[in-house]
């Protein structure tokens, strides 16, 4: 079963800013993760500040179910996902990569994904009902 | 897929308490259970190579002064918001002309 994880939960989750997310980065390797490269762009300029972006890289692609898809998104998705309520293009593209490349679950704490806007293609979850269903088996 | 063959030489005592274990876990066979002993041992030794790699991004992290040197705000709401500010600067400068 195929994940998406939004840059929030690795920055919670490397930071200690957020306890569930902390728990997701540690079972990082029990999971199939795909993200597109713009959300590893994301964590990793945001964690250069610190000098601490090669690591990040090289600490998430230690986990061989975890990878970073560079191939561009199809234009004519993320005009749909701005349809169903995304409020800009780069939300719109996290969106419709998680139906792109056919993963089940987006976890995000971004409201934007949370709250306003649905769709049938996969579900939003915060971190702590994904670790609910994670170890309840119910994923 | 190929395959290898190997000899593994074991006590006694060994050999005997992986025939109970098989029994009790109904392996099909004993290669079966040594493969998956061993298939589920390297998967343990790949995922303490991640935590520690992961120890040493979060320790690094902190030594260099954590969220507060990022700037990215102090609540969650913040730093999400940061973030969201991060992804359309990157959207901008590389994607933008894709999704004209």
């Amino acid at each position: 079963m195929l994940i998406c994880i939004d840059s929030n939960q690795f920055i919670f989750g490397v930071t200690g800013a957020d306890a569930d997310a902390v728990t997701l980065m540690d079972i990082l390797p029990k999971l199939d993760v795909a993200v597109p490269r713009l959300v590893v762009n994301e964590a990793v300029r945001n964690l250069a500040k610190v000098g601490m972006d090669k690591q990040f890289f090289a600490t998430i692609h230690r986990s061989e179910r975890f990878r970073t898809v560079y191939e561009p998104i199809p234009a004519k998705l993320v005009e749909k996902y701005i349809d169903l309520g995304l409020p800009t293009k780069a939300d719109a593209l996290i969106g419709d990569f998680v139906e792109w490349v056919g993963a089940k679950y987006l976890v995000s704490d971004n409201r934007h994904f949370l709250q306003e806007f649905s769709t049938d293609a996969y579900e939003v979850l915060p971190p702590a009902e994904f670790l609910r269903r994670f170890e309840a088996g119910e994923l | 897929m190929s395959t290898k063959q190997i000899l593994v030489k074991v006590s006694g005592e060994l050999y005997d308490e992986m025939m109970r274990a098989k029994r009790e876990l109904s392996f099909p066979s004993l290669t079966d259970f040594v493969r998956e002993a061993i298939e589920d041992k390297l998967k343990e030794i790949k995922h303490q190579a991640y935590r520690r790699e992961l120890q040493k991004l979060r320790q690094g992290i902190q030594e260099r002064g954590g969220l507060k040197a990022m700037g990215l705000g102090e609540t969650k709401e913040e730093i999400i918001a940061s973030l969201r500010r991060t992804r359309q600067q990157i959207f901008e400068e590389e994607y933008a002309h894709l999704y004209r």
